[in-house]
Order: structure tokens, then C-alpha cells, then sequence
């Protein structure tokens, strides 16, 4: 069967007619209804597209080996969600994939990882290294909730806890963007000053009057 | 959802708190009329609240006007074929064809599989100790044969797929368990009946050994006594006493004394605003000509704080620390001052002064580093539990990692490199192993990002000149220079602050405890150009001599902070250090085809270069040293991996990541035959599939966990070598520096988590 041939709706309040369907198609056909956001989340979460993609395809394999524990098919997204963020936590975790930065002898304070994240989700520089300095599921919550639009009670499900604790650390969340955006525009405030400043150094540098301005006698 | 009615009589700060919280909640959803009453009535007269609230509505705007970026074309097909593969669990088991070919290789050993038992139900969230035995078992699926299968990871919770242990130390399992943002360290002995192939610890059973809540996803390593634990989330390092009865610690909240920040290394070039193409042309200069590792001495003051030091978080990050301003490289700091890491100029490490110096351990948790994330290897105690060596650069990135050492008693860790480049490697004996990435990217080196990975392919070490050129001179197509990138590893005590250079280039040695042998990785270091970051690309591991290898004195004086105190401890470097140099000429090649090259190695390379890396495209026709382990699916595959010796280093296991995986690998345990000094490659005791990332060795056995059924599996190791059991090995006139510092008695130096 085309994973295309779905016959279920989707969205808020997933309603799904084919429960009866086999398991396979039924993993095929939340796959063709739910990859691209998974992947997106995953991706937001690890800011790494191979590991986004190698993760969202577990997130299907795991999906389809513990399909039994899921008993309401109409909370499938919240179910997948609650994998994929499963499986990026546990590899946040443990992860042993050994990645350094040289020191080159400028700052990567605008991570090229960051910034090429940035374009592609059309993030600002600032924004994405705030997300990043976020903690795990503190932008989990934020991404759940506010890119990926689940309600309430799925992002509970998906974070794997209670409703109150899932508004509480939605709350925690918006305050630590709030806190690390303010930071990280500073900074970015600071460095455009220190490039503005060195520019206007080597102008002055290269400016042939100034070394007249430096003769003797001229004023200086 | 809505927040009591109490706060209305809310005056001060609570009120504004209350404020905001209420203005965050109110972003997505709607606040019960009183509520919103209050909280526009509060904004009406806080413009400070009210600035808040409008950053909330402004931040939640910006998310949700987030595009969704595409994901890989490949996606399905891979998902669908791995699909295919996955159905195994409901009736057959299905191993990766890479590893089936492995498998099928001629002279090569069917494989004693961790093949999953069938009709085994998982139970609860305990912890399953499954012994085999080597060649001669069945396999375990037979000897499990009625055991309660049970998982350490989140049983009941299939997604959240089998975790394995924190580590298997004398027979007690220790494992982490995590409820809404509470992490907790168990631990339970395994009971094991005589009658029975299996060990088991009981449902429900585990003692709570420590507490952590976060809103970061926590992980730990545990001291070799189990007496406490180094435990990390993505932004901060913390020690915590192990007790039966500890407090949940809340490790977010955990405040460091002022975060050490690797120092900035004086003589790499200065950050230029001009731009790269100013520092194009210096950088590279610069690296070419540094190959030493930028150590810090143990009593170089740490100095400028990072970029990424939160300011909260740092409070003052240079009042103690001044290169310039340390008064004494003997003296002690004040208590006030516990970073004071000029304490540390005694060539002792128990020397550190420290108000809390003497203390063995620790009372409660403390923060010993903020501001950083782990990178490479996880955190390691020291075999003696004393240090804990660890590399983690800042959370912003602002830097590449460095080396930080914690000691017991001491309130921070410090640095040890400042090259940002540094990764720790493991621990040997009371020494630490290093590598280095080294890098001379020529032009590109200052252009961040595209341009420079796609020119920054090199091979690791300045050897790799053979194996380099096909892809350095792709580079050099792309962005008109060469590029070469090295690693560069060194042996560091953390006592005396000194440092020895292994003249071989290599990546991440692994030494086993009694300092014979060695297994390290080389190949090409790539730069990923969606990361930004640095990583191993093609590349292989190698077995190699460890006693053969040159270790070349590091000179700290060129590395270490030019400071009155940087130069105190240079002088302090023992001399014999400095003459315990091993002479490879006079040690006699403990391999039919090892080399007496005397610098380069073992094994020159085909081209005659000296130093070059193992030769991949040419091996000789029979194995000699360096030993190409065949680990990887394909020749230069391996770029992710894990060693482990065991404590006789007659052993060592290998877990080499499958290429589409980062925490599920195959798994080789090798023997040594020490009559020839190699590892007995057609007769690996063990080849496991789908193996998690985490291997260890525990009292004659190998511990690793399955990634198929989240069992805990304890491999006998048989108590000699297949061959060769009474053959003595090879000794060597001089024997070399790592003989005589090795320890006496030879301990596990590898537990997981490494």
C-alpha cells in the first residue's frame, strides 16, 4: 500500500479509521502523516540533520515495534512525539559521536551548526543560539508547544508528565528564551561594536592623511 | 492551569514573578477573568512586567512563525527498509547485512550473537544480568532459556527503547532511572543462582544512591568505590556524594564558584573583528607550529572568563585569577578562593591546597564546572577515585573543548589544556590521555563554516600525508589551499603538570592497565558543514605496541601561560620525565613485522614517509603492528567507537557505531596473543550485533548491554589466552616510561561510560 493511501484524518483530535489496518500500514501511514514534523522537531533538537534523520527513522522503527502500548490511535501524534523526544533525550544523554571545534583563532560564537540551522528554519542568529543554550526539555516544551502546536494535554503526554508539570516547564521555558535571547543579543550587540571599531581602526590605518595627521606638529 | 487567587494580595517581587508567570501562560492560552484582570491591572503599572509580557508575545510570534525544513528525500525509503529489518522481534531476528557479511567473512568465527531470546517479556525497569559463556555457549538465547527478561531502561515504556547501566562494578549494577526531570542512581547486586545461567536483580529492587532533578537531561559516571558520582546535564559538570538515604539535588539550580574558562591560549593568533581574511593567513602559521598541546599547567591560574560564562553564573570570573596577579606559585589561595588553581604548583596532586583539600570526599553535590557541555568521552574518575577528567567546551560554542581535571576536595575543575582543540581520552593509571586536533588549514582556516570544511579534509596526524592526499587535494580543488588536519596525542600528569607527546599521531588511545598495548583510530578528520563541527570521517582502528611508541617530553613552557606561575611549574617538571623518552631502537619489536624505525614507529608507511599512519590501502600480507582491527563494516568506517581492556590486558573489546547509528554498534572482544604480540583477529571470543554504547569489563567478564532486548549481558572472558597462555610476554630493554608509571597492579582504567 502507498503511504499516501491513508484513509484517516489527521490533526487536532486525530480520528482514524484503520485500526484495522495492518500493523505496517498503519506505521506507513503515520509516517506519511507525521514525518516531516517529527523530523523537524528532531532536527530542532539536535541541530544535526544526519542525526535528525537517523532518529526520526528510529522514532518509526520504535514506533512500530511497541505499536501494543498504544491504546487510543486518535493520540498517535502525541505517541510519536513522545518517542522522538524519548530517543533525542536518551541520545543527548549518551551521546559519544566525538565532534570538537578547532580553535581557529576567532570565536565561533555564531556557530556555523547554528547558523546554518538558522537559515534553514528561517531562525535568527541570536534565536538559535538561545534555543540552544536552552536546557533540554525546556526547549523541548517551548518547540512542542509553540512550533509544533500540541495542546495541553499532548504535550504532557508527549514530555511524559503531568499537565500541571508540563505548563510549569512551559513557563520555566519562555522565561529562559527570554533571558538567554536578551544575553545572546548583547552579545551579538557587542561584537557588531567590536567589528564597527576594528574597521574603523584599519581605515584609519590605511588612511595616508593620518599619517600626516601624526607628523609633527599636526594637532595630534 | 490558573494560578491561585492567593496572589492578588501578592505585594514586591512575588507580585512581579506572579506577574510574568501569568504573562507567560497567558502566550497560548487563555487566563480565567480574574486572572487576566490582575495580571493587565499589574502591567498597567509595572512597565517592567509589561516589557516581559511583550518579549513573551514577541518570542511566541517568532517561534510559531518558524518555517518547517524539509526532511531527507531518503527518509522513507531508509525508514522503510529498516522496517523491514525491524519486524524481526516479532518472530526472527534480523541482523544488519553489513554485519552478516562480517560475519560470513572466510577464517572468521560464526558469531556468538546477543540474539534475543523469543517469548522473554520485559517485567520492569530493573536491571538483567545475563552471564555466557565464551565460544563454547550456544548462544544466549539458550542460556536464557526462563529467565525473566528484564530492562534498564524504561520498561512499560517501550519507546524509550533499552538503556544500558552506568556501570557493573564488582558484581553491583548501578543505572540511572528518570521520572519528570528526576534522575536517580541505583544500585543492586545482581543475585545469581548457582543453578542458573543468568543473574538477575529483582523487580523493584535498587537502592537509591543519589537524586538529581533537572530540567536538563542528566547523566553520571560513578567513582570506582561507588562513594559518589560525576553527573552532567548539557550546560553544567557537578559532583555528588553516593548515599542510601541523599536528597533529590536540584542540579539547575546548583551555583559553581566562579566557572573556570579555558584560558585563551597567548600565543594563538587574537581574535580578529577585521574579519577572517585577516586571520587567514596567521592562524594557520600558528597551528603548524604549535603541535604541542596547549597544557596548563596545574598551577596556571586560569584566567579569562568565556564568552559563554553566564553572567549569573560568574559572578567574577577574574578576581582570583589573573595570570598577572598570582602572587606565588606557591601559594595557597584564599578559602574565599577556592579556584585558586596556583594551589596546585606542588608536583603532588594530593598537594592542592584547598579548605576542603583533605576531605576524601565530598558532602553534598557541588557544582565543579557551568557554563560547558561534555564533548567525546563521558566524564572518568581516576582508578584511585581521586580526579575526574573530563573535556567540555562552551555552551555557546565560542570555543573548542578542553581538558578539565576535578580533584577531590576541591570546589572546581580546572583546565588543563587551553587549546580548545583537546579531547580527553582515558585514563592510565594516574595519568590522563589526550588528543589534540591539530590544525593547519592553510587559508581556510579562518573562514568558518562552508568554505573551510569544504577545503578542511586531512588525515589525523602529520603522518597521514599518503592517506591524506586524495582527500587534502580535494579540498585544495575546492578552496584553492591544501588542508591537513592533525591529531596530536599526549600522556598528562595531572601531579606534576607535565606532559609527554606520543610521536605516533593518533586519535583517542586506549592503553590497557599493565601499559603493553595500545588501540587508538586514525584516519581523516572532516569537517561537517550542517554541525559546524569537527569529526572523525575515514578512519580505522589500529593495535599497536604501546611500549614501541616514542613518547617525545611536551614542552610546557611553550604551551603554558606565560606567567611567573606558568614558569614555576615548567621548572617543576621532574627530570626524569624528560629523559624517559622510549628508545624504539632499543626495544626489540614485539611483532614479526614490526619496524625499528625509530621515530616513526613501527610501521613506516608504503610511501617510506616517516611517521605515516597505518597503511589501509596496502596492508602487508601479514598482520604486524600497527594491526588493523576488523571492526568496521567497511575499511574506513569507523567514526565512532569505544575500547575497553580488561584488567589483564590479555583483552581488549571493541564497539565500533553502526554507520547509521551513534548509540547502537557491533561489538568484537579480541584476545592478545602475547607470544606474537597481536590480537588474534580470526578468533574474536565475542561479535555482537546491535550492541549499545557501553562496555565494560567486571570481575572475568565482559559487560555490554543489547540493543535488541535491553539485556545486560555478562560475556565470560576466559582466564587465559586461547593461545599462548604461558608464553611470557615480550619485555623490553628499557621497558619506557609508561612501564615504569604504569600502575602496580593492574586495574580496569575503562568502565562505561567511557
Amino acid at each position: 500500500m502507498s503511504i499516501l493511501a491513508t484513509t484517516w484524518q489527521t490533526g487536532r483530535g486525530v480520528s482514524l479509521e484503520s485500526e484495522r489496518s495492518s500493523d505496517r500500514t498503519f506505521i506507513e501511514e503515520l509516517f506519511a502523516l507525521h514525518h516531516a514534523e517529527i523530523y523537524a522537531y528532531i532536527l530542532r533538537m539536535v541541530r544535526d540533520a544526519d542525526v535528525a534523520a537517523d532518529f526520526a527513522q528510529d522514532t518509526f522503527i520504535k514506533a512500530y515495534r511497541a505499536q501494543d502500548s498504544l491504546e487510543d490511535r486518535a493520540k498517535a501524534r502525541a505517541w510519536l512525539y513522545q518517542i522522538a523526544h524519548r530517543i533525542v533525550l536518551d541520545e543527548m544523554r549518551r551521546r559519544r559521536i566525538i565532534r570538537f571545534l578547532p580553535w581557529t583563532g576567532e570565536s565561533h560564537g555564531a556557530a556555523p551548526s547554528a547558523e546554518h540551522l538558522a537559515m534553514e528554519m528561517r531562525l535568527s542568529g541570536p534565536l538559535a543560539r538561545a534555543l540552544a543554550r536552552m536546557p533540554d526539555r525546556q526547549r523541548a516544551a517551548l518547540l512542542l508547544a509553540e512550533v509544533h502546536d500540541l495542546s495541553g494535554l499532548e504535550l504532557a503526554q508527549a514530555l511524559g508528565i503531568s499537565h500541571v508539570a508540563a505548563r510549569a516547564l512551559l513557563t520555566r521555558a519562555r522565561e529562559s528564551l527570554r533571558q538567554a535571547l536578551a544575553d545572546e543579543k548583547r552579545r551579538e550587540k557587542d561584537r557588531e561594536a567590536a567589528i564597527d571599531a576594528a574597521y574603523s581602526e584599519q581605515a584609519r590605518a590605511n588612511d595616508p592623511r593620518r599619517h600626516d595627521d601624526r607628523k609633527p606638529g599636526a594637532g595630534r | 492551569m490558573s494560578p491561585e487567587t492567593k496572589r492578588y494580595s501578592l505585594v514586591g517581587e512575588p507580585a512581579h514573578a506572579q506577574a510574568r508567570m501569568l504573562a507567560a501562560d497567558s502566550v497560548d492560552a487563555e487566563l480565567a477573568p480574574r486572572d487576566a484582570e490582575w495580571l493587565a491591572g499589574h502591567l498597567g503599572s509595572c512597565p517592567d512586567c509589561a516589557a516581559v509580557a511583550e518579549e513573551y508575545r514577541a518570542l511566541h510570534l517568532e517561534l510559531r512563525g518558524l518555517s518547517t525544513p524539509e526532511p531527507p528525500r531518503d527518509l522513507w525509503a531508509r525508514t522503510s527498509a529498516a522496517l523491514d529489518g525491524a519486524e524481526a522481534p516479532r518472530g526472527r531476528r534480523s541482523r544488519g547485512s553489513a554485519r552478516v557479511a562480517a560475519a560470513t567473512r572466510p577464517g572468521r568465527r560464526p558469531l556468538i550473537s546477543t540474539a534475543v531470546a523469543v517469548g522473554i517479556v520485559v517485567v520492569a525497569a530493573v536491571a538483567s544480568l545475563i552471564v555466557q559463556s565464551p565460544i563454547a555457549s550456544t548462544g544466549p538465547g539458550s542460556a536464557r532459556s526462563g529467565t525473566v527478561a528484564i530492562g534498564t531502561g524504561s520498561a512499560g515504556q517501550p519507546s524509550g527503547g533499552p538503556q544500558a547501566p552506568l556501570a557493573v562494578m564488582n558484581g553491583t549494577t548501578y543505572w540511572i532511572a528518570s521520572t519528570d526531570g528526576v534522575y536517580v542512581i541505583r544500585g543492586a547486586a545482581a543475585q545469581c543462582p548457582p543453578t542458573d545461567a543468568s543473574c538477575t536483580v529483582a523487580t523493584g529492587t535498587g537502592q537509591a544512591l543519589g537524586s538529581i532533578s533537572s530540567d536538563s537531561t542528566v547523566s553520571a559516571a560513578i567513582a570506582p568505590d561507588a562513594s559518589r558520582a560525576a553527573v552532567w546535564t548539557s550546560d553544567k559538570v557537578a559532583i555528588m556524594p553516593l548515599a542510601a538515604q541523599s536528597q533529590t539535588v536540584s542540579l539547575d539550580q546548583l551555583t559553581p564558584q566562579p566557572t573556570i574558562a579555558a584560558t585563551p591560549t597567548p600565543q594563538l593568533p587574537t581574535p580578529s573583528p577585521a574579519g577572517p581574511t585577516a586571520s587567514a593567513t596567521e592562524a594557520a602559521p600558528a597551528s603548524a607550529e604549535e603541535p604541542s598541546p596547549s597544557l596548563i599547567p596545574t598551577t596556571a591560574p586560569s584566567a579569562t572568563p568565556a564568552a559563554s560564562s553566564a553572567p549569573t553564573e560568574s559572578p567574577s570570573p577574574t578576581s582570583s585569577s589573573a595570570p598577572t596577579e598570582s602572587p606565588s606559585p606557591t601559594e595557597s589561595p584564599a578559602p574565599t578562593a577556592p579556584s585558586g588553581p596556583t594551589a596546585a604548583a606542588s608536583p603532588s596532586p594530593t598537594a592542592v591546597a584547598s579548605p576542603s583539600a583533605s576531605a576524601s570526599g565530598v558532602a553534598s553535590a557541588v557544582a565543579i564546572l557551568s557554563g560547558y557541555e561534555i564533548v567525546g568521552r563521558d566524564p572518568q574518575f581516576s582508578p584511585d577515585g581521586s580526579l575526574v577528567a573530563f573535556s567540555a567546551r562552551p555552551v555557546d560554542h565560542s570555543t573548542g573543548p578542553d581538558v578539565f581535571i576535578w580533584r577531590s576536595g576541591t570546589e572546581q575543575a580546572q583546565p588543563v589544556t587551553s587549546h580548545h582543540a583537546d579531547l580527553f581520552a582515558g585514563w592510565f593509571g594516574q595519568e590522563i590521555l589526550i588528543s589534540e586536533i591539530t590544525a593547519d588549514l592553510g587559508p581556510a582556516t579562518a573562514t568558518a563554516g562552508a568554505t573551510a570544511s569544504a577545503a578542511a579534509m586531512g588525515t589525523v596526524g602529520a603522518s597521514a600525508t599518503a592517506g591524506a592526499t586524495a582527500t587534502a587535494s580535494a579540498g585544495a580543488a575546492a578552496s584553492g589551499g591544501p588542508g591537513t588536519v592533525g591529531s596530536t596525542s599526549y600522556v598528562y600528569d595531572p601531579g606534576t603538570g607535565t606532559a609527554l607527546e606520543i610521536a605516533r599521531p593518533m586519535l583517542l588511545p586506549v592503553v590497557d592497565p599493565t601499559g603493553r598495548y595500545v588501540v587508538y583510530w586514525s584516519g581523516t578528520v572532516e569537517f561537517d558543514p550542517v554541525s559546524g563541527l569537527w569529526q572523525p570521517g575515514l578512519g580505522n582502528l589500529y593495535f599497536d605496541s604501546w611500549s614501541n611508541l616514542t613518547l617525545v617530553p611536551a614542552s610546557l613552557g611553550q604551551v603554558a601561560t606565560p606567567t611567573e606561575t606558568a614558569t614555576a611549574a615548567a621548572s617543576t617538571t621532574p627530570a626524569p620525565q624528560a629523559t624517559a623518552t622510549v628508545a624504539p631502537t632499543e626495544a626489540p619489536s614485539p611483532s614479526p613485522g614490526a619496524t625499528e624505525e625509530p621515530t616513526a614507529g613501527p610501521s613506516p608507511a608504503p610511501t617510506g614517509e616517516p611517521g605515516a599512519p597505518p597503511a589501509t590501502q596496502n596492508p602487508p600480507a601479514g598482520p604486524s603492528l600497527p594491526q588493523l582491527l576488523p571492526v568496521a563494516v567497511t575499511p574506513g568506517t569507523v567514526h565512532d567507537w569505544l575500547v575497553s581492556w580488561d584488567a589483564t590486558g590479555r583483552n581488549v573489546a571493541v564497539w565500533v557505531a553502526d554507520p547509521a547509528s551513534a548509540s547502537v554498534g557491533g561489538l568484537d572482544l579480541f584476545s592478545i596473543d602475547r607470544a606474537v604480540g597481536l590480537v588474534e583477529t580470526n578468533e574474536p571470543l565475542l561479535a555482537a550485533d546491535r550492541v549499545m554504547a557501553s562496555i565494560a569489563f567486571d570481575r572475568g567478564h565482559l559487560v555490554y548491554t543489547s540493543a535488541v532486548d535491553g539485556k545486560t549481558y555478562l560475556q565470560t572472558i576466559p582466564s587465559l589466552p586461547p593461545s599462548s597462555a604461558l608464553t611470557a610476554a615480550p619485555t623490553f630493554a628499557g621497558g619506557g616510561p609508561n612501564f615504569t608509571r604504569a600502575p602496580a597492579e593492574p586495574q580496569v582504567t575503562d568502565r562505561p561510560g567511557n
